[in-house]
């Protein structure tokens, strides 16, 4: 069972090298997961929660900056309630009730306060969904009075989709309809563009995701996603997507899920390190360049609370009608397992043969260059 | 059709009709009695009304994806709305009432008939009604909802919901989801009969391929004659047809004559014309979709059944048509302010039997008049309920 702050150190070392880059890069996880547990905590009386249990874990793991779900499409990641809106409240509240009393990390609301925080060497945090129910408002009235009032509260990456249908778009679980971008989908991304929110494509079905980059005039995220011809699952993108992220300027956010990286290693339990990572992202190297590839972990795995969708959801191995599998044993990598192993992504790229400018680009680089064409 | 008192008695059918909610509203004034039995608000408040319609069989709205369709609550829990509006229906059968049958299979619907009482068919009109856990495709709401007496599906409003898109959601050119899929073919298993009103061109010919069955269009005209987003085209005329279903037109004068404040008989009659060249009279239907909120003019005509609750409620409008918050729209499709919401001499449901003269008057035989007015819908009815 990985903890939050495990450190297994069978796989591989972090040469001197390695060491330096970590020190020397911002390391972007844009995909973070910790409310999953954070949440539990708190209904369970502790304070003082990021720094007792998230706070180490993410300087061993070399992170400067996370993006952190606050909120989803369905009930097990947004606090158990089918209101959405309220979960997503209820996590923002969470966590700006302890950035009240900690200065160990900042809600950043727009790229100066990233840098600020990066100066004062704290943990640079943003707020983010996956998946847009919560803002879908009454349900007969195209209203974007929900998404203005969570930018207030500092929402500023945005997944449209989860695995299924929201007003906006579809996300892959609804493929059959092969439907593009909603009326009011269409309104969503362009007063995100002009808010200045992120607008993150993961899930999402052909036609939607090809929507939003005709609509989008600012460059989008993918936050945690695989390569398909690498690993052919429905959520993977293939190439035409990731040539169009390319020509858009966007960024690709490789996850540490293991059936979206191997295929079938859920179910058979077999070992896959980052070095099967390093597959996906030598694939999208080689069609659109290193300019465009980020990490987006998506570790859910944490002491309480081990792969929330198998503890929370009716139907095991099924999110909205896209089928992850039923995991033998771990689900996410062998190597990282958790925040804390973060660290080595560096020594495999290393290993890779990716020089010191790709590696610094691909731990956050082209992230930070994201949030600075889009966080105004 | 094997009852002979049938003949005698005509079948005279509104297809679409959503003026429930003044009957809600007095019902729980008085539910302690009602319940009861001491008094029948049904008796009091609705049936006057059908009997001025001079109808004996209702598809009645009794939830939907528009706030319109929750009436007197404007409740955002589409589920819960269909349910208390069931639950009256049900309430006032259980404490004696014996002006209407809440129609759960085709014999029910003869034995209303036979018995000289209102048939009502509850039905809903938009599938939000249906969506349950916002993350889990769940039948349950469907199937709660049939065992309380449901037996109509009109799959979309004029938006997106969790089935398909609407009208309005032409761009997304979507299919039926995987939960519209499901949906459909347990309303098929349980016999209910499914409604293309308001479904995108895209959802309508997938629902095709789903569902076997014969269909209805609701309240549509033909876009051929009036070129109207809501409107339905040549190709899902002969469709529907194809299959033995009956497109039952709406009086609305935005979908009978766009060029004119207020269209005539004429105008309608074209509608009914065309369709009845390109296909036959015996796939018509008239489903006015008279609301009591859009029920314009004489406020004497429509007394109390323009209160629908202090939050949906305005005394000067002229036209209180739609949408509070967006005159004129509902949902991304624009209807427009007209001096009159309904074409000229069928207003409101007491003119509904104004039509019988104007088909005979334009030619339509007697045996015509009676298919359109109601003998097709109930065709549709008996092939899609069980007995």
């Amino acid at each position: 069972m990985p903890g939050n702050t495990k450190t297994d150190n069978s796989f591989i070392t972090i040469s001197d090298r390695g060491q330096r880059l970590n020190e020397e890069a911002l390391f972007v996880d844009v995909h973070n997961h910790m409310m999953f547990e954070f949440a539990i905590r708190r209904a369970l009386g502790e304070s003082d929660i990021f720094d007792t249990h998230y706070l180490r874990a993410l300087q061993e793991g070399s992170i400067n900056v996370i993006a952190t779900s606050v909120g989803a499409n369905s009930p097990c990641t947004c606090n158990l309630t089918d209101h959405l809106e309220f979960g997503a409240f209820e996590q923002i509240d969470m966590l700006r009730l302890e950035a009240e009393q900690t200065d160990s990390f900042r809600i950043c609301e727009h790229y100066g306060d990233i840098e600020k925080a990066l100066a004062d060497g704290k943990i640079a945090l943003l707020l983010a969904f996956e998946g847009a129910r919560a803002l879908e408002g009454r349900a007969d009235e195209e209203s974007l009075c929900m998404l203005r009032t969570f930018y207030r509260l500092g929402l500023r990456i945005n997944c449209i989709c989860g695995a299924g249908r929201t007003r906006f778009g579809d996300g892959m679980g609804e493929a059959r309809a092969d439907a593009g971008l909603t009326t009011f989908g269409v309104a969503l991304i362009e007063e995100m563009n002009r808010l200045g929110m992120i607008v993150d494509l993961t899930h999402m079905t052909d036609r939607s995701f090809f929507d939003v980059l005709e609509v989008s005039s600012k460059p989008v995220l993918v936050s945690h996603i695989g390569v398909k011809k690498v690993c052919d699952t429905p959520a993977n993108l293939d190439d035409e997507r990731i040539k169009a992220i390319g020509a858009n300027g966007g960024v690709i956010g490789m996850e540490m899920v293991k059936t979206e990286i191997r295929k079938g290693s859920q179910e058979t339990g077999e070992l896959v390190t980052f070095d099967d990572v390093v597959k996906h992202i030598d694939h999208i190297a080689a069609l659109v360049g290193t300019d465009h590839i980020g990490i987006g972990l998506d570790f859910d795995n944490f002491d309480l609370v081990h792969n929330i969708h198998r503890a929370m959801c009716p139907f095991p191995g099924s999110i909205e009608g896209f089928y992850t599998g039923v995991p033998k044993g771990d689900h996410m990598l062998n190597d990282p397992d958790t925040l804390s192993r973060a660290g080595v992504i560096t020594e495999y790229l290393i290993r890779h043969g990716y020089s010191d400018d790709d590696i610094i680009k691909i731990l956050g680089g082209n992230m930070m260059r994201l949030f600075s064409q889009t966080l105004l | 059709m094997n009852n002979p008192q049938l003949s005698s008695t005509p079948v005279v059918c509104d297809a679409h009709q959503e003026i429930l909610g003044e009957y809600i509203y007095q019902f729980l004034l008085n539910e302690g009695q009602a319940v009861n039995g001491a008094v029948h608000v049904f008796d009091k408040v609705y049936k006057p009304v059908l009997k001025r319609q001079g109808v004996n069989l209702v598809n009645m709205v009794v939830g939907g994806d528009h706030v319109a369709q929750v009436m007197y609550s404007s409740s955002e829990f589409r589920f819960w709305d269909a349910h208390k509006n069931l639950d009256v229906l049900n309430s006032e059968l259980e404490a004696g009432c014996e002006s209407f049958m809440l129609c759960r299979s085709s014999d029910d619907i003869d034995t209303a008939l036979t018995q000289q009482k209102i048939g009502v068919i509850a039905t809903i009109a938009g599938g939000r009604v249906l969506h349950g856990k916002p993350n889990l495709n769940l039948l349950s709401s469907l199937r709660s909802l049939y065992r309380s007496g449901l037996r109509g599906l009109q799959l979309t409003g004029n938006g997106r919901n969790r089935l398909a898109d609407g009208v309005a959601q032409g761009r997304t050119k979507g299919k039926l989801t995987e939960f519209g899929v499901q949906v459909v073919k347990e309303a098929d298993r349980l016999g209910m009969i499914l409604d293309t009103a308001q479904l995108s061109d895209y959802g309508f010919y997938d629902l095709m391929d789903i569902t076997g069955g014969p269909v209805i269009d609701s309240h549509s005209c033909a876009s051929a004659v009036c070129s109207h987003p809501r409107n339905i085209s040549d190709r899902r005329i002969k469709m529907i047809a194809e299959r033995g279903g009956v497109i039952c037109l709406s009086f609305l004068a935005s979908l009978v004559n766009q060029q004119r404040s207020v269209p005539d008989a004429e105008d309608l009659l074209r509608h009914i014309d065309h369709i009845a060249d390109l296909v036959g009279v015996e796939h018509i239907g008239l489903g006015p979709d008279y609301c009591a909120y859009k029920t314009p003019v004489d406020r004497k005509k429509v007394r109390g059944f323009a209160n629908l609750g202090p939050d949906y409620c305005d005394f000067d409008r002229k036209t209180p048509v739609m949408s509070e918050k967006y005159p004129g729209w509902i949902e991304g499709i624009w209807y427009g302010h007209r001096d009159s919401d309904f074409v000229a001499g069928l207003e409101q449901t007491e003119d509904f039997s104004n039509i019988r003269g104007m088909l005979a008057k334009h030619g339509y035989s007697e045996t015509e008049c009676r298919l359109i007015m109601g003998e097709n819908f109930l065709r549709v009815c008996r092939q899609r309920l069980g007995t």
